[in-house]
């Protein structure tokens, strides 16, 4: 029976409060800035920066000391290619070097003096293809079809040289391998990095529009912890539906593939946004003042990005990594949406990581329950 | 004048060294490099199912075992193996089809289905270029026998199996380290971000003291005292950080305190924009703390800039962290010279200067000033023109 009155009690007081914070969302600038204008503004820059997707037509370097007919070939099929595009040096490799390294082209090919006399006399010369590895993404493309215009020469010149020795060429092996990448579901390489910056900006966002609610309740009201609940859950459908909007507008401009329910999905998102709204009620709760609050804000949720195992897989981490990977609600959001996009992710599974976010209100609701009032009133 | 610049610089400094928050920036790049510690990919498992059970295919397994990179295990069901890189207990699926080996000494085509986790973009594409090279020397090493069988000696097999020694090299970042790929822009963006913040806060709160605002010589003297914080910052992040976590770091000491300097300059330019644009130091944090992603985006080392639009290239060129990363990664890592820098260096000066120039003139127009320099001018105009109409005419 007690029981009973304190959760219908609860229950009054959340949706009092939840009545109450409705018509206010609106009212002023700040909290359009946070739920709508800058999240897009983002959504946009990222969006537009990695548009392309695949880079194509790279800026490349050559120099050909040789400019014979193989040479030139080389030369020509390289620049046919889809990802470089061919800029003559002439001879001054210390020219193309110093635009190398001012990142103004991302590769040189270096094709040596008496290039195809050596290659006929079977003297096997080196044409070099230097890259910047430093600007990876850029480096490793423009050198994409580099070793397939080798292979195709070589086979070409095979005959030749095996003539020139006097016996026939044996058949040999014909094996090809195959390298693909599965769980791509647009085809450009740079999706899962939008896509992690998206979930990971909205985090942000989540975190900070809750500790600003928090800082900004009224000093008249008796603020009480179903009260703090019932003035937050406006923003956490809020937040749930723009992540849903952004992953649904990520899809829709990167034509990409979506094998999971939507449903699931937004079950994950709604339970991701609680989860970041507690580690706003934490951060909160346990700082001095609200400025302090948003200064930890950066070190907490710019960890989180590091670790989801975007950058570097989680199966590749230090253990201690690992450790801190499995600590961040971002770690187990992304990995289940982008399971519920492409992998064959069932219902349970998406039960299993609603429940391990929600590990993290519940957590931090028995950290913070008595401090949180006090810290209301201390504002 | 100067002695008030002085103190108010020292002032600023210690100020700075009691309340050491700027240290949070090394705790946070501490944390974040723990994750970059093994320097590269290593001992991703992948699977290898073999359809086949020969010498030639137990060979192969062999060979792909050499790689640091990946840590093999064989599966006899390639379902089973497609089951676990679903649930993301392996990496990559490499199926070595039935009657390999018979149709490799038949001469027919053979291929090798691999199949890797294209979610983490870095990691599968190092493993598809390393994979790729053992597999050319298997094949080699394979066409080797044949050959021999059939008479050619092996100075002769090796001329006629690559009549032309194709190689790539990678530069700056040999053993292609994901720290360097990440480090040189992430760390000047957090440079110039931090600095922002502080520069921008400091800004405001001088502006909103209760005693009145101070002289202009103490604001710019508090934030020149800001600067020595910055570049000892920048000696650890641009200097010490490299050396930590094993990658290229080419730059003397001053060479580095020169390039952060004018960064500091600039940035110290656009915090004088934001302080009269923001007004509320909260705003500072409702505003800037979003911006640290797609700023690192932008900086054109993780994405080039010449494969964004038009108008993000302006956006990101209208950053003086674009120019510094240039620079720096320039210097540090690619071993240019600082004189090669001196357009990146004026093009963060001019960025500043503009900034400032824009900060001052919203200043001037919020206190009414430009209201006043225009009615002075209108009011000179006018006398002016009285004059003219005064004077005798010969009519």
């Amino acid at each position: 029976m007690e029981n009973q009155r304190l959760i219908l009690d609860f229950w009054h007081r959340f949706k009092d409060a939840f009545n109450d914070e409705i018509p206010d969302i609106f009212k002023r600038f700040t909290f359009h800035w946070l739920m709508w204008i800058l999240p897009l503004i983002i959504f946009v820059i990222i969006s537009s920066i990695f548009y392309r997707g695949v880079l194509f037509d790279l800026p490349v370097g050559y120099v050909d000391q040789d400019k014979s007919i193989l040479s030139r070939e080389i030369v020509r099929d390289l620049n046919a290619g889809a990802h470089a595009n061919l800029f003559n040096y002439d001879n001054q490799l210390e020219s193309a070097e110093r635009d190398l390294e001012k990142a103004k082209i991302y590769a040189i090919l270096y094709i040596p003096p008496n290039f195809e006399a050596d290659v006929l006399a079977g003297r096997q010369p080196t044409p070099m293809l230097y890259y910047n590895a430093l600007y990876y993404s850029a480096g490793l493309y423009s050198i994409m079809d580099y070793s397939g215009l080798i292979a195709s020469l070589n086979t070409q010149y095979r005959t030749t040289m095996a003539t020139s020795i006097g016996l026939p060429v044996p058949k040999l092996a014909q094996v090809n391998f195959n390298y693909d990448g599965l769980f791509n579901a647009s085809g450009n390489s740079m999706y899962f990095q939008q896509f992690s910056a998206v979930v990971h900006l909205l985090q942000l966002f989540v975190v900070t529009t809750t500790i600003y609610i928090l800082s900004k309740l009224p000093k008249r009201t008796r603020p009480n912890y179903p009260f703090v609940l019932g003035k937050l859950a406006p923003y956490t459908i809020w937040y749930t539906m723009l992540l849903m909007f952004e992953i649904a507008m990520l899809v829709l401009f990167s034509d990409a593939r979506v094998s999971g329910s939507p449903f699931a999905m937004m079950f994950v998102v709604f339970f991701y946004v609680i989860a970041a709204q507690s580690i706003g009620i934490l951060l909160y709760t346990f700082t001095k003042n609200v400025l302090d609050a948003y200064t930890y804000i950066g070190v907490l949720v710019g960890l989180a990005l590091t670790y989801s195992g975007v950058v570097v897989p989680e199966l590749s981490m230090p253990w201690i990594a690992r450790f801190i990977s499995s600590l961040e609600p971002l770690t187990y959001a992304l990995n289940k949406l982008f399971d519920l996009f492409l992998r064959h992710s069932s219902y349970l599974s998406v039960l299993k990581t609603c429940a391990i976010l929600m590990i993290y209100p519940i957590i931090i609701t028995v950290l913070v329950r008595k401090r949180l009032v006090k810290r209301l009133h201390s504002q | 004048m100067l002695k008030l610049f002085l103190s108010s610089a020292v002032k600023m400094f210690f100020y700075m060294l009691m309340r050491p928050m700027w240290l949070l920036l090394l705790v946070s790049v501490s944390l974040m490099s723990l994750v970059y510690v093994n320097g590269t990919i290593t001992n991703l498992p992948v699977a290898i199912v073999d359809q086949d059970h020969t010498t030639t295919s137990r060979s192969l397994i062999r060979s792909l075992n050499t790689s640091s990179k990946i840590d093999v295990l064989t599966y006899e069901n390639s379902l089973q193996a497609y089951d676990d890189i679903n649930s993301r207990k392996l990496f990559a699926v490499f199926t070595i089809p039935r009657d390999f080996e018979k149709r490799l000494l038949n001469g027919e085509d053979v291929t090798i289905p691999a199949y890797g986790d294209a979610s983490s973009r870095l990691a599968n594409g190092l493993i598809q270029v390393d994979i790729r090279g053992i597999y050319q020397q298997i094949l080699t090493e394979y066409n080797t026998r044949v050959m021999r069988n059939s008479g050619f000696s092996d100075p002769q097999i090796n001329i006629i199996l690559s009549p032309i020694k194709g190689q790539t090299m990678p530069l700056y970042n040999a053993g292609i380290s994901f720290a360097a790929i990440t480090f040189p822009g992430l760390l000047v963006m957090l440079l110039q971000h931090t600095f922002l913040i502080a520069s921008t806060r400091t800004n405001l709160t001088l502006h909103s003291l209760p005693q009145g605002k101070p002289p202009k010589i103490v604001i710019f003297g508090s934030l020149c005292g800001l600067i020595p914080i910055w570049l000892f910052l920048s000696l650890v992040l641009f200097g010490l950080w490299p050396w930590v976590l094993g990658y290229r770091q080419l730059a003397s000491i001053p060479a580095i305190l020169v390039m952060t300097f004018p960064l500091l300059l600039g940035v110290l330019g656009l915090s004088k924009l934001l302080t009269e644009c923001l007004h509320r130091t909260e705003m500072i944090y409702l505003t800037l703390a979003f911006l640290t992603t797609p700023v690192f985006y932008l900086s054109g080392t993780i994405w080039p800039l010449d494969a964004m639009p038009l108008w993000v290239q302006t956006v990101s060129r209208m950053l003086p962290s674009t120019w510094a990363t240039n620079m720096i990664a320039g210097v540090n890592q690619m071993g240019l010279g600082l004189s090669d820098n001196l357009f990146n260096i004026f093009m963060i000066l001019f960025l500043g200067a503009i900034y400032g120039s824009l900060g001052f003139f919203i200043a001037a127009l919020r206190e009414g000033k430009i209201r006043g320099y225009i009615r002075k001018i209108k009011k000179f105009m006018h006398s002016n023109n009285q004059k003219i109409d005064n004077k005798p005419s010969i009519s």
